[in-house]
């Protein structure tokens, strides 16, 4: 089991009104699935995504990805807990604009001191089809192309759990075919875990297993048959 | 050049216009204090060569305990005729001295038939006295020359006060050794200027024999030294000592440094000053490096809330904005030490006049030294304030929380 989540709550504070962003969460994901989380804006997507990348502490019940429980850890060692074992992509890429394609898939890697950076950095712009515009910055690049950078930068580090925030929102309809396919694809050719969290039905329709959260609370749990199984009907 | 150089140095020049005038601040705040502290630097310069070329010497050698008691009893602490050669052969010989000239001091008064007035005389060698005296300036008239036996040189306040024209008699009253009363005739050969307005409006000037005959003595009051350099007055000092004691010689050495107390409290209060608008002009750059790289944590809140998401630590984050701090810091002051020096040279080269300052009788011109001392200083100030104004917005960027950060638009 790579991700645990028991009892999970989360409250956020607006204005004057408590708002239960997260009530009861009780989810486990096996390493290799792809999992999407649909439910309608506000119903507490993302801050489970937060939750599952230790961007943010839950206030009861227990985190645990790959053994480690998120909630005992402090700032710092979220940080270093996100750089080892979680990619991150984002629906607005955040790519740094100063930065070459290439330099932006290696920025992650000098954070954490890897050595042969530019190497594997160079093969993971490679395997999402970007070999040819490494030496582009991202105001050179086109939407799809910036989110391939991004999850190349995600992939870069080999974390066993990439958590997708609304990845497609910001593309149109065939780009976000082909990022769902990359996606996809690194899913089944290097193992990689997917939690992606979506409004976009093209998105649940490939996914390995639905997740559907509202008002906070996980209400359907749709498990499709096990990953490989589906790729042999396909 | 590893990456977090590289993203910080295209930091800098994603927002040209807001960096230059960061280091605009940076360089007006390094410029400012080099020019300044080398204007002060060259008044204290000025000032003590002046006091050195006018007045005191490099070293002053008298009787011992003079400066004690000399001033109730002088007559008792006079340097005897009989010592003179032997200590003007020692210094000569002892010390890089490029003048030793003998001085007799005496009060007395002058009168010109219908006032009488106080006066602070100096006996001295007139030829040794041009090279030692040379900043002394000659207002009116010419120079004392040895075979002129009568002639005296006013200074400029004492002679505007007395009904006298240069080429004229006056009549010389002081006290003898013995306590009676003399008089000379003196004939007015110049009027000359000190640059210290309360000395020359007493200042009495004649040659060493006139005023020996006037005390009735062949003793003298000092022995002054110039030497080569100032910087050398120490080492000559304690060589002076030593030989001195060798051969017996009852004597007592002080130097330029003891003897001038205005100057020292110029410098004290010029040093306040100066430390006084160096921090005023540091809290300037501060708050103005401080504000642009609010700025830039603002605006760039999204991509550092990235950087935390993608494993950065908070102290990371501190690095990567104090690494922007350093270009910045680094670049200002380099380039307000080449501002600073620049127009230091093109001050002193255009020499505009400063006004006289008080006490002085003379407007000079301004010199801006460049001094190495200062350029270090500054360059240091302008890197450190660049670090330290930094710390602020580096540490606020390393406490966002991650996921306000990356829903800040």
């Amino acid at each position: 089991m790579l991700v645990e989540l028991e009892d999970v709550s989360k409250r956020y504070q607006l204005g004057n009104l408590w708002v239960d962003a997260l009530r009861g969460i009780n989810l486990t994901i096996e390493r290799g699935e792809f999992l999407a989380v649909k439910g309608p804006s506000g119903s507490g997507k993302s801050t489970l995504l937060n939750i599952l990348s230790a961007l943010d502490h839950c206030d009861s019940g227990s985190v645990e990805i790959e053994g480690i429980n998120l909630s005992a850890l402090n700032e710092h060692q979220c940080s270093l807990f996100r750089r080892r074992h979680i990619g991150i992509v984002f629906q607005s890429f955040n790519l740094i604009p100063v930065l070459t394609a290439l330099e932006n898939v290696i920025y992650p890697l000098t954070l954490s001191g890897t050595v042969n950076a530019k190497a594997r950095a160079e093969k993971a712009l490679e395997a999402v089809g970007l070999e040819q515009l490494m030496s582009q910055r991202p105001t050179q690049l086109s939407g799809g192309q910036m989110q391939r950078v991004a999850i190349a930068r995600a992939i870069v580090s080999q974390p066993n759990l990439i958590l997708a925030d609304e990845p497609t929102a910001n593309l149109d309809s065939v780009t976000s075919e082909s990022i769902m396919s990359l996606m996809k694809q690194l899913n089944r050719e290097q193992g990689v875990t997917f939690v992606i969290a979506t409004h976009d039905n093209y998105v649940t329709g490939l996914a390995s297993r639905v997740i559907t959260v509202r008002d906070g609370e996980l209400v359907e749990d749709e498990p499709s048959p096990p990953f490989t199984l589906q790729e042999a009907i396909a | 050049m590893g990456l977090g150089w590289k993203v910080a140095l295209l930091n800098i020049m994603r927002n040209g216009r807001r960096s230059l005038i960061t280091l605009a601040a940076i360089v007006f705040g390094c410029t400012s204090l080099i020019v300044f502290g080398g204007f002060v630097q060259s008044m204290y310069d000025g000032m003590r060569e002046s006091m050195i070329r006018s007045q005191l010497g490099h070293i002053q050698i008298y009787a011992n305990g003079y400066n004690q008691y000399g001033k109730a009893e002088p007559e008792k602490y006079l340097i005897p005729d009989r010592d003179l050669s032997t200590i003007s052969q020692l210094i000569e010989s002892e010390s890089n001295a490029l003048v030793v000239a003998p001085r007799l001091n005496f009060n007395g008064l002058l009168s010109d038939g219908k006032q009488s007035i106080a006066i602070t005389g100096i006996g001295i060698d007139a030829e040794k006295e041009v090279m030692l005296s040379s900043a002394i300036r000659i207002v009116d008239g010419e120079d004392l020359f040895p075979e002129d036996i009568e002639a005296a040189h006013l200074g400029e306040g004492l002679f505007n006060a007395l009904d006298v024209q240069v080429g004229d008699y006056l009549t010389l009253l002081a006290s003898t050794q013995d306590g009676a009363i003399n008089a000379v005739d003196v004939q007015v050969m110049g009027v000359i200027s000190t640059g210290v307005k309360a000395l020359d409006d007493r200042l009495l000037r004649v040659n060493l024999p006139l005023a020996q005959e006037l005390l009735y003595t062949s003793d003298i009051t000092r022995m002054v030294v110039l030497l080569d350099e100032t910087q050398l007055t120490d080492t000559a000092i304690s060589t002076l000592v030593s030989a001195f004691e060798q051969h017996h010689l009852d004597l007592e050495l002080k130097s330029w440094e003891e003897l001038a107390g205005y100057y020292h409290q110029v410098v004290g209060l010029f040093n306040g000053v100066f430390e006084f608008i160096t921090v005023i002009v540091l809290i300037i750059v501060a708050l103005s490096i401080s504000n642009t790289m609010l700025m830039a944590v603002m605006e760039r809140t999204r991509e550092l809330g990235t950087i935390r998401a993608m494993g950065g630590t908070p102290r990371q984050v501190v690095s990567l904005i104090l690494l922007e701090s350093v270009f910045l810091g680094l670049i200002g002051s380099l380039l307000g030490l080449l501002m600073g020096a620049l127009a230091a040279k093109g001050i002193t080269y255009a020499e505009w006049m400063m006004p006289r300052p008080p006490g002085s009788t003379q407007d000079y011109p301004i010199r801006v030294f460049v001094v190495p001392d200062i350029l270090f200083r500054t360059f240091l100030l302008g890197f450190a304030i660049s670090l330290v104004s930094s710390l602020y917005p580096a540490v606020k960027a390393s406490r966002l929380p991650v996921v306000k950060a990356l829903r800040f638009t």
